[in-house]
């Protein structure tokens, strides 16, 4: 972004409208959401005036220029002049349905002495004539120019401009109060003064005895979330399935246009195979996220974070963990970003570690395959059957196993209670562009930062398992000489008390990049014909303890190389990474063995 | 303990029942849905920023308060009211404020 242009600052109170304000300004999409503290970067975009162009930021929200989250300080910094980022002015975003906070943030503000446009952002629960009432009076108070801008309404984001146009470089005359006491008591009489505080309607009040009820709250929950997982696996698989449809397409059509060679196996296996990787587990991330969107902007996830806080606090977490946790059995990523929301740090920490061991979507293929190979389909009773059973069982032995590695850290600890003090905003309607503009920003963010390593990765696995070549007269599949299976058949003693052969072991190197190459892996290690044949094939070869001693594995390792990347960016410091790469490994080869033995002593077959 | 200080401290004096201002109550022992008036915040000395938290977020002496909704068997979280919102406490957060029913 080019830091000549003179820079505006978007700030405001969390869910103030400030987000919106900022689309319009600079067309850049950028989602608002009903939950305090969604834009955990500060974004930032540039807008055209008829005097030249403005570089535009959008910080986080804010309750005030004193201590917060560390979101909070991001913005508190900039705005206090303690960053490299200098500003030319500053719009100030107040919520007409709750102006008291914001004109309360809009003072300390004032006090910074930087040309103001006071915005006041109002959805239609406002009255038209009350909000211009509204606004002539803040700005006969204030002295600064205030101006308004709805969401529902075109045209707001020009009056904007506008005013943007007519600051004044400085604005002498505008005095703030300084101390707290008076600038409290000033924001509390605008605010008093005009505007009237809205009414909770009948319907919300009943939504919210519903959903925060001590026992109704936490069934509605369970039934939620059930639905929510299956449609999730119900609907995403017409998609998922067309998708690797496609690329199979791809890889033939390629595989005939192009000699053979190793050009064109690097294409049509590496680049398309790792891309249809990573593609595939779009549908049901998206849909998942889709979901949480609709929860989200409904004003309802803050009330579920309500309803598990007193069960997470027992073991350290608290109901600000619920959503980044929610989020990683789409993909462990997008999770770890959004534990920014928790200002504790401690908490903060604990459920980036717990993030890894929620079921993300990338373990469903390796499940689905060792279940469909070893689980017979038994009705159990309609609609439930005995491999739906164990794959609901592995995610409740990954719930299970991050509830017991809370408990044990926090007993260990015997910390103060941690802080909940967040927002329960009103309820209110998901509109459908909403939705798809938050959907296309967590498409992008997965394809960005999940998709560019996932598939340098595959190319890197690629090589790993195909050179060097294997030699002339060799009995064993090409994978046996090279670089994977020399990695894999150094590893093989160390796994061999877990019921792995050395086919398994080289099989997990490539899962170091992503888990779901492990399927394709055991293809080539197993010499199957095709996908369809691998689960008979597997069935003949491994022992009923091999199988769920892999499964067990699975449940904590291997962490894939791009949440160990996140962890990394978001803790500043290569400490949780490691903690999370070396003991889930660790807990992994536990709970292998564990597994591994028991069954093979209950079955008697090793 | 001194005796002649536990005796003054043992409750509200007959002149403060004459006029029928009792003692602050604590939020927590507000029955859900009926509506209070803040009397106080009072911090302790690990909480004090707890408490100048809760008063940005509007919980102010004066002000209106009601509580919606509580965990299991009315304890932590609590849902309170104040000034038009919502905000979800714990109980060491809502323990800082004191109301006049």
């Amino acid at each position: 972004m080019d830091a000549a242009l003179p820079t505006l600052a978007l700030v405001g109170t969390p869910n103030s409208g400030k987000s919106s304000l900022f689309n319009r300004l600079t067309g850049a999409r950028q989602r608002v959401a009903n939950y305090a503290g969604v834009t955990v970067d500060s974004r930032e975009g540039t807008c055209t005036l008829t005097h030249g162009r403005w570089r535009v930021l959008d910080l986080p929200g804010i309750y005030s220029l004193r201590a917060g989250s560390a979101e909070e300080q991001l913005s508190q910094r900039v705005i206090n002049g303690w960053t490299a980022t200098r500003l030319d002015a500053v719009a100030c975003v107040v919520d007409a349905t709750n102006p008291e906070l914001g004109l309360l943030l809009a003072l300390e503000v004032l006090d910074k002495g930087l040309p103001m446009v006071l915005v006041l952002t109002a959805s239609d629960l406002v009255e038209p004539a009350a909000l211009e009432r509204a606004r002539a009076g803040l700005e006969a108070a204030l002295g600064i120019r205030v101006t308004t801008n709805s969401s529902t309404v075109r045209g707001g984001s020009d009056r904007v401009r506008l005013e943007l146009e007519r600051l004044a470089p400085t604005q002498a005359g505008v005095t703030s109060p300084r101390s707290t006491t008076e600038r409290v008591r000033l924001a509390q009489a605008l605010a008093q003064e005009w505007f009237t505080a809205p009414e909770r309607s009948a319907t919300m009040r009943r939504l919210d005895a519903l959903t925060l009820h001590p026992i109704l709250g936490p069934m509605v929950l369970a039934g939620v979330l059930f639905l929510v997982f299956q449609a999730v696996f119900a609907w995403s698989a017409y998609p998922s399935d067309a998708i690797e449809s496609l690329v199979a397409q791809a890889q033939g059509a390629l595989g005939t246009a192009m000699a053979p060679g190793p050009l064109r196996d690097l294409l049509t296996e590496a680049v398309l195979g790792g891309a249809g990787g990573v593609l595939v587990f779009l549908p049901p991330i998206l849909l998942l996220f889709a979901f949480l969107v609709v929860l989200e902007e409904s004003g309802y996830l803050p009330r579920a974070a309500f309803v598990l806080d007193a069960p997470m606090a027992r073991i350290g977490l608290s109901g600000r963990s619920v959503i980044p946790l929610l989020s990683s059995f789409a993909c462990a990523v997008p999770g770890i970003l959004a534990t920014r929301t928790i200002a504790d740090a401690r908490t903060r920490r604990m459920t980036q570690l717990l993030a890894p061991l929620m079921t993300c979507s990338a373990r469903l293929p390796v499940y689905a395959l060792l279940i469909g190979a070893f689980v017979p389909a038994h009705r159990l009773a309609p609609g439930v059957n005995l491999q739906g059973l164990v794959l609901f069982g592995l995610y409740g032995f990954g719930i299970a196993a991050a509830v017991l590695l809370a408990w044990v850290v926090h007993r260990r600890r015997h910390a103060a209670p941690g802080e909940l003090m967040m927002e329960l905003p009103a309820w209110r309607r998901p509109t459908v562009r909403a939705i798809v503009l938050a959907l296309r920003e967590r498409a992008v963010v997965f394809l960005h930062r999940v998709g560019g390593v996932l598939l340098a990765l595959a190319v890197l696995m690629w090589a790993l398992t195909r050179f060097p070549a294997a030699p002339a007269g060799a009995d064993q599949p090409d994978i046996y000489y090279s670089a994977a299976g020399m990695i894999g058949r150094t590893l093989q003693p160390l796994l061999a008390p877990l019921g792995f052969d050395w086919q398994i072991s080289i099989a997990l190197v490539p899962g170091l990049a992503a888990r779901e190459v492990v399927v394709a892996a055991l293809g080539t290690m197993y010499a199957a014909q095709n996908d369809s044949a691998l689960p008979g094939v597997l069935a003949g070869t491994w022992s009923l303890a091999t199988a769920l001693s892999l499964l067990a594995w699975f449940v904590f390792a291997p962490q894939c190389l791009s949440t160990v990347v996140v962890l990394r960016r978001e803790t500043g410091g290569w400490r949780l990474p490691w903690i999370v790469v070396l003991g889930y490994f660790g807990l992994a080869w536990v709970a292998a063995c564990a597994t591994y033995q028991l069954t093979a002593f209950i079955t008697g077959v090793p | 303990m001194d005796r002649i200080c536990s005796f003054n401290e043992a409750g509200p004096s007959p002149a403060d029942d004459e006029v029928g201002q009792p003692e602050p109550m604590l939020l927590a022992a507000l029955p859900i849905g009926r509506a209070a008036v803040i009397a106080s915040l009072l911090p302790t000395p690990g909480t004090r920023e707890v408490a100048q938290r809760l008063e940005r977020l509007g919980f102010r002496v004066g002000r209106l308060i009601r509580v919606i909704a509580t965990g299991p068997l009315g304890r932590s979280p609590h849902a309170v009211e104040v000034g038009g919102r919502i905000f979800a406490l714990r109980a060491h957060e809502a323990d800082l404020v004191r109301v006049h029913a």
